[in-house]
């Protein structure tokens, strides 16, 4: 018979980190993992926010938890740790025993404090089995409410290949040119590549640290830049946590010894997921970003990985009609989805119209409704409407 | 770019076995190969059936298939499109190359509705979970109406997961009642006389027939059963899947003998290291030697021995598949309205069964679970007096 906890305080958390992050590997979910989501805990998440993380434990063995945590901006709403940091993230259970874990788990966050009113099951995987487990086991007479207000694409690459050869083998012509041209032209000027060890690591992520903050800094989008002093801490314990275990990867290029780019990557369970990037203009001609994910996806090739994951961004932030570098590596997709979960309750109406999640869901609705011309007209009609004297 | 082909022809479909069979096994999914659909096509579809299977392509390899179907038996009206072999099956599922499936949908979406008969309802499921369709048919499908979903009946699998590195240990993991149990099982059986062997090239034809005899003595006094059902038709059925399958040692018919004579017949079908069980049947003279049990061992005991991961019990109420789970899946029936002209008489239809599902979930939640349990034995007892 599996028994449940509500963890609300970090130094309980902290004694799972083994059992948690078996889990994470286990479920292929490295941003889903102690590592990542207690540094999110520790260095990004707001300064009022309360933990409340559900366990499962089966005769002593985790077999599966829910990391939650409530904001203050709404004390009854829960959220999934790092939902704002990363492309997706999941509670975790161990093989076929998710819809068990969501039933101990869901009679648990129903008795949580503060009261809980919505669970934004968000950013997960279109496909995660949470979001029908979830509301299916809900202790209660009437089945919880579940609205979906986003999908987006997360371009993938599917790393099930002999060399990288063999997965250049696969993409068109030009692409392959392209590819093999760059590298040649960056190790005729001197360039090599590199993996951070442990000797190398702290000054690894200070020049990690300055390329993606020269990069970022100008066009002011950066999660990590956000975090200003903050950010060479939460990378420090990333890289404490996993890089023992060869999961923290800094791949670093350099030109003669001098840092032009460098490329976070976290892997679990044969899955990999590019954190971020940043380069050196100055070297913009050897195109830094692309060579840093060939090299990155040669190292895992070898290595027997099985997927790359590029993340929601890479189609998300540069909007229709756009490209970026990455859906040209890719050769797959698993879109993730954005869902709110909302027990019914007396309240139920209040909670639907407080929180955004009507309006996000008419927006969804409109535009599946409208071509992208009349997207466009829209937004223009509404930027002069707002424009105008009142 | 990827192209869709919607395919209505059996000989066409049969060409693409080999690709369709490697998506399948890609997918872990036994019984949404072409062994199992083709084999239910060619022996237990309905006759006013026509064939609506989609497949995907990209350069020339097959990245997708929906095995669809329309049966206009009933009404000329009705144009509900069901995956192949769905009333028939523990899972069914379109496949897809690894993180192809949201592409592979869209392009699925856009040959039904580019094709007469358009779908009017599609029904998906049995659908294992977790599973990507229905949301990715939903999001893809072209128009500015997105279809209606609504899902009919979610039932748990038991499975039996094949992780620790060998039979013995994961006997050992399980509580120790049932573990000896298990161990007595197996002395009285080997005391008895008892022997077990798997179906090979030499042996089939003669296990087939072991099966079916087995299998509809077993039945027939029980109502019957979807085999059963079949008749002479299911000897055909299960010969076409052995040819498939067996070369591969992926259909796995295990035989329990005493002295020689044969006592169980047990199916499984594999793919991708997904075992999933079609049905047994066993001689009630022998009911002392537990043989079901003695045969789920046996499989469990040859899924370690072949490398693979999971076996699935399927979603049938049998108290004994319960004692050997050590986790559960779901299995969901998800049905997708299009919007169109057909969509008013489509929700008129799908009204009557999706009330009565949700009247028949919300019972379970109301009721307690000994309630549920009386009410559904009546049922059964009521079922049983009208056969």
């Amino acid at each position: 018979m599996s028994e449940t906890e509500i963890i609300e305080d970090l130094t309980r958390l902290e004694e799972l980190e083994g059992a948690w992050d078996d889990l994470a590997v286990a479920n292929a979910e490295p941003t889903s993992g102690p590592a990542w989501m207690l540094g999110w805990w520790r260095h990004a998440a707001p300064p009022d926010a309360r933990l409340r993380v559900v366990t499962v434990h089966d005769h002593g063995e985790l077999i599966g938890i829910v990391p939650l945590c409530v904001e203050p901006t709404d004390p009854h709403r829960y959220v999934l740790l790092a939902h704002n940091f990363t492309s997706s993230v999941t509670p975790l259970a161990r093989a076929d025993r998710t819809w068990e874990v969501a039933e101990v788990a869901a009679r648990a966050l129903r008795q949580a404090q503060p009261r809980l009113r919505s669970i934004a099951l968000a950013p997960l995987l279109a496909s995660s089995p949470w979001v029908a487990a979830l509301p299916d086991v809900w202790p209660a007479r009437i089945r919880p409410l579940v609205l979906r207000h986003s999908v987006v694409d997360a371009p993938t690459i599917s790393l099930r290949h002999d060399s990288l050869d063999d997965w250049l083998s696969n993409r068109g012509s030009s692409f392959r040119a392209n590819a093999r041209k760059r590298r040649k032209q960056f190790e005729r000027a001197g360039g090599t590549a590199r993996t951070s060890t442990h000797e190398t690591i702290t000054a690894d992520i200070q020049k990690f640290i300055a390329l993606h903050a020269s990069r970022w800094r100008p066009l002011g989008e950066s999660r990590l830049v956000a975090l200003g002093e903050r950010l060479p801490h939460l990378l420090g314990e990333l890289a404490q946590a996993l890089l023992p275990t060869e999961r923290f990867r800094l791949l670093l290029l350099e030109l003669d010894g001098e840092p032009v780019g460098a490329q976070l990557t976290l892997a679990g369970g044969g899955e990999l997921v590019g954190v971020n990037t940043g380069w050196d203009e100055r070297f913009k001609h050897f195109s830094p970003a692309r060579l840093a994910l060939l090299y990155a996806l040669e190292d895992s090739i070898a290595r027997n990985e099985h997927r790359y994951s590029l993340g929601r961004e890479a189609s998300h932030r540069l909007g229709r009609g756009t490209s970026s570098y990455k859906l040209g590596f890719a050769d797959g997709n698993d879109p993730v989805a954005e869902s709110v979960l909302l027990p019914r309750d007396p309240r139920l109406a209040g909670t639907l119209f407080t929180s955004d999640v009507v309006r996000r869901q008419l927006r969804r609705s409109v535009r599946q409704a409208l071509s992208d011309d009349e997207i466009d007209k829209a937004k223009r009609l509404l930027k002069r409407v707002r424009r105008s004297p009142k | 770019m990827s192209e869709a082909e919607l395919i209505s022809d059996l000989p066409r479909l049969e060409e693409l076995s080999a690709q369709w069979d490697a998506l399948a096994v890609t997918n872990a999914a036994p019984e949404s190969g072409p062994a199992w659909m083709i084999g239910w096509w060619r022996h237990v579809a309905p006759q006013d059936a026509l064939l609506r299977v989609v497949a995907v392509h990209d350069r020339g390899e097959l990245i997708g298939i929906a095995p669809l179907y329309v049966d206009l038996g009933q009404s000329r009206l009705r144009r509900c499109h069901r995956l192949l072999a769905s009333d028939f099956s523990g899972y069914v599922t379109p496949l897809a190359l690894p993180d192809r499936a949201w592409e592979v949908a869209e392009a699925v979406a856009r040959a039904l509705m580019a094709t007469e008969p358009r779908p009017s309802a599609l029904e998906l499921g049995p659908l294992p979970s977790p599973s990507p369709w229905v949301a990715a048919l939903r999001e893809r499908w072209p128009g500015r109406i997105r279809p209606i979903a609504y899902r009919t009946n979610l039932l748990e699998v038991p499975t039996v997961s094949l992780y620790q590195e060998s039979f013995d240990v994961w006997l050992k993991s399980l509580n120790s009642h049932f573990r000896s149990n298990c161990r007595r099982y197996r002395r009285r059986f080997e005391k008895e006389g008892g022997t077990e062997r798997i179906s090979t090239p030499a042996t089939v034809t003669a296990d087939i027939q072991t099966f079916t005899r087995l299998h509809t003595a077993r039945w027939e006094r029980l109502g019957g059963s979807r085999l059963v059902a079949l008749g002479e038709r299911l000897p055909l059925l299960l010969g076409d899947l052995a040819q498939a399958l067996l070369p591969e040692e992926r259909f796995r018919l295990l035989i329990l003998e005493i002295n020689g004579e044969p006592i169980s017949a047990d199916l499984c079908l594999t793919a991708g290291g997904e075992i999933i069980g079609v049905n047994i049947g066993w001689d009630e003279r022998f009911k002392h030697l537990s043989a079901p049990r003695l045969s789920m061992l046996s499989m469990i005991e040859q899924g370690f021995r072949h490398g693979d991961h999971r076996v699935s019990l399927g979603w049938g109420r049998v108290d004994y598949k319960h004692t050997f789970a050590n986790g559960s899946n779901a299995a969901a029936w998800d049905v997708l309205l299009p919007a169109g002209s057909q969509l008013p008489l489509a929700l008129a239809r799908a009204a009557p069964t999706a009330a009565n599902r949700r009247m028949l979930q919300s019972a379970k939640r109301l009721l307690p679970a000994e309630e549920v349990d009386r009410l559904r034995g009546l049922r059964k007892r009521i079922s049983q007096v009208r056969a």
